[in-house]
Parts: C-alpha cells; structure tokens; sequence
C-alpha cells in the first residue's frame, strides 16, 4: 500500500514501539502483555487496511467510474434491476461481516457479455448477461463474494512497486505480472495469483453468509465453457477452488432464492419478452 | 391474440430522393383479419386493427406494431410513419461532446437524450418522438449494425412498439425523430414512450412522456 494510506488506529503507537526497540530496549524489554497486544494491533491495523479503501484506490476508483458513467450505457441506480441486485449484496456483506469498512455499490451495464469487475472503493459492476447467467441467488453471491474479495484482500491498492507488485484492477499505470485485459476503454490487469486470492476469499465469505461455497464452482465450471468468457480459462482457477472445496461438504442450510433474487429474475425476463 | 402481419414495399417520393417505404400491417383482435394487405390510411375491415406503417428515410425503416392493449386504448389508425435522422456529429465531435475514449473491445451505445414533443397533444395531432444517441466502436472497425426502437407504453403495459429496422452506422452521434401521429380514438391521459438502441452487446434506455387531451 502506499505510505499514505497506513493511517491506522494504531500508528502512533507502532512507530514508538519501533523506536523503543532501535534504541536498544528490545522486545526483552517489554512485557509479554504489552508484545502480544502490539502483535494483536499490528495484526488489526493490517487486517482494517486491506479492508479500507486507500487513498489512491478511491481516486483510481473515481477516475475508472467518470470513465464507465461516460462511456457505459447503465441502468439507473434506482432501477428495479439494481436494487434487487444491491440487496442481494448488502445482504451478503451483512452477513458476511463485511460491512464496517466499506460501502458496497453495484452497477448493473446494459451489456449481454458475460463479465463482472471491480474498479475498488466498493464499487463492482456487472453486465445483464452474467445476471441472467447465474442460476440461483447463491451464484449471484459467488460473483459478488469475487469482488468482495478483490476489495478485502487490498487488490486496488498499490504495494510494493519496486517489486513488480500492482494493487488495482483498472487505471493503475504500474508494471504487472498479470495480463492485461481490455474492458471498455479501461485496462484490466489481470493477475492469476490475485484471482485466486479472491477466490479463496470468496469461499470464505459465502460460507460465513450462509450461501453454498460450492456454487462458485459451479458457476465457473459453467462459465469456463462459455465461448469468449475467459475468466475461468487461466491461472487453473477451477482447480484451485476444486482443491479448495474438496474437504468442505456440501451446504445444507437454506438453498431457497430470496425475494429479491425471484425480483431480479423476473424483472429481467419480462423485460426481455417485452422486446 | 395477434394474428398476422402482412408486409408491402410502396414508394414514395421525398425531398430529394425516392425513397422506398417498408409498411407493416398488424392485425389485433379481429377474427376476421387474415391474410390483410394495406397501405397507409387504411383499415382492414373497419374494425379494431393496429395499422401503422414504417417508412425509410435517412437509412431507417420503421414499423410500427400494435398489441391488443393498443387496440383497447384507441391506437388504432394506420398512419405513415417516417423517421427521420435530423443530425449526426462524426466521432470527434461526439467524443468531444460527450468526453468518452475509443473502447478497445466493444461496440457501446448511449442514449444522450430522449424527448417527446409537445409535451400535450390533442387526438389526430403528431408528437415528435426524439432519441439522440452516441455509438462508439473500436479502432478499425468502421462500422456496426444498430438497431432502434420504440415503445409506447400506458400504465405499465406496452401500446405500440415503433421498430426501425437494422442499419450499418458509423462512430459518432444521431439523432432520431420519429413523428408518431395520435389517432384520433386515443384515450386521453399520459403516455410514456421507452426509447431503445441497441448495437453490438450492449444497449440503452430511455423514456419520454406525453400527456393526450381529451377530444374537444
């Protein structure tokens, strides 16, 4: 991340404990208590920063949206479509815990192509096509949890760039180990180790949700045989969530679609018999 | 309970040009009306029958399809329809306009406004149905196919769809306008028209409304 941007709770108190021990007073020198309360809160302050939008994320995230709002036919934010879509997610996010950082904002682009993506800052946009692809309302979280765990695992905020590290999806100028990806007139940077990352990511936020993990990989599993969706198709993503969901039995909670999934589908399809 | 729809090719002079005007007739709710063939201002059988006709000028055919909720509501008279493309800004000038990049994989369509005038009108008058919208297209690509629509719709239900056929355009910005003559047995009270452009993956929407006075 970037220098800026670690203004954490807990700062202060890191930088003066790093002093204490540059000058000499060493860990010895502190009590067992005050050692395992400094692990604890440099623990949090990571774990609140990837959570947190940084600073150059939100503005990499304001300049990606000006860019999508001018040049992405969308629906309107209270269009049916979005609001059931943005339950869906405040719902996810609620009970994933995941909402004391964040604020969750989906976009919904009258586009057929089969896609979903971040640009950070809590903002995730996803075409009709992947709406009416997705089955039930649990794969419908599988997209989002995706995205969610773009956003948890610090994936837009810059890091590390001398190591050849990029920490955005779209608008960062630094070099990556990923490919890049045309998106609009947006540049994606599409790292498979980062996918993977928020795959991992996504399987632990559905499960705390309460939604089947394994939906994500059905899902992918049927995206990966569509024509000219590549998401599936690199960096054995498949078989990373295979493996990851191998010991993991299957869900046995409540499978049934909510309201607002049966609201959105609905919607959609009468949308599409009117035309 | 649509039953058929006949097609004719007329002609029809404009300004400067013969153009050829695409017609289409539906046929609601009659059981009567098989196999009907008309041209504009004509009925079919003298009954309930949503008859409008497309017409090609500026690179649009239109035709105008009733539905039986249309039928009920008086949108009944086959009138000529002729769209007209009243302006086009090449890409520079659109993207100037509006502030957007060349996207690199993907047609885009944006509806930049949409408008119906006047805003009232009396049975048997013209509302001009407006749509001006920018297409933008990858480097190379020197054209892609659009399609225009319209739909007039009434308490949520849909009266008439106005449906140009498929055009080859080039990047830049048009503007569409659609005179949509009120029959004269128009129920009056506000009517929303829903204007549509969809090219390549992606589409726009937009609506307009209108308010029909009751007949004098």
């Amino acid at each position: 991340m970037d220098g800026s941007v670690h203004v954490a709770p807990f700062h202060i108190s890191r930088l003066h404990c790093r002093w204490r021990i540059l000058r000499g007073d060493g860990l010895r020198s502190m009590n067992r208590p005050a050692l395992a309360a400094l692990i604890l809160m440099a623990l949090s302050a990571a774990d609140a920063n990837a959570r947190k939008a940084c600073v150059a994320e939100v503005q990499r995230a304001n300049e990606s949206l000006v860019k999508i709002h001018r040049e992405w036919p969308l629906r309107a934010t209270g269009d049916p479509v979005v609001l059931a879509v943005q339950a869906i997610a405040a719902k996810l996010a609620e009970r994933a815990n995941e909402t004391g950082n964040r604020r969750w904002r989906v976009h919904v682009l009258r586009d057929s192509k089969l896609n979903a993506f971040s640009v950070g800052d809590g903002h995730m946009f996803l075409t009709e096509g992947m709406l009416r692809f997705v089955e039930s309302e649990a794969e419908l979280a599988a997209v989002l949890a995706h995205e969610f765990g773009h956003h948890v695992m610090g994936h837009f905020c810059t890091r590390e760039k001398k190591r050849g590290f990029f920490g955005t999806l779209f608008g960062s100028p630094e070099e990556s180990n990923g490919t890049r990806r045309q998106v609009g007139s947006l540049t994606a940077l599409v790292d498979p180790e980062k996918e993977r990352e928020a795959d991992r990511a996504a399987v632990a936020i559905l499960s705390r949700a309460g939604y089947d993990p394994h939906a994500a990989l059905a899902l992918a599993r049927r995206m990966s045989s569509v024509p000219g969706s590549a998401h599936f198709q690199y960096g054995q993503r498949i078989e990373a969530l295979q493996s990851l969901l191998a010991n993991r039995p299957l869900h046995v909670g409540d499978t049934h679609d909510s309201a607002a999934f049966r609201q959105l589908k609905n919607a959609l399809d009468q949308e599409s018999a009117s035309r | 309970l649509i039953l058929k729809r006949a097609k004719e090719i007329i002609h029809m002079t404009t300004r400067s040009k013969t153009a050829v005007l695409g017609a289409t007739l539906s046929c609601v709710l009659l059981a009567g009306c098989t196999g009907a063939t008309t041209t504009e201002q004509s009925t079919v059988g003298g009954a309930a029958v949503g008859a409008l006709v497309g017409g090609l000028l500026g690179g649009w055919e239109w035709a105008a399809i009733g539905a039986a909720s249309g039928a009920a509501l008086g949108w009944v008279a086959g009138k000529a329809i002729e769209a007209q493309e009243i302006s086009a800004r090449d890409q520079i000038q659109d993207q100037q306009l509006y502030g957007y990049s060349t996207p690199t994989d993907s047609v885009f369509v944006n509806i930049n406004s949409a408008s119906s005038s006047p805003q009232t009108v009396a049975p048997g008058g013209v509302v001009d149905v407006v749509t001006d919208y920018s297409l933008a297209m990858p480097q190379g690509m020197s054209v892609a196919q659009v399609t225009a629509t319209s739909y007039l719709m009434r308490d949520g239900e849909q009266l008439m769809e106005f449906k140009g056929k498929p055009v080859q355009k080039a990047a830049g910005g048009y503007t569409i306008k659609l005179p949509v003559n009120i029959p004269a047995e128009a129920a009056p009270g506000t009517y929303v028209m829903r204007h549509q452009v969809s090219s390549g993956t992606t589409y726009d929407t937009a609506e307009s409304t209108f308010v029909v006075k009751k007949a004098s």
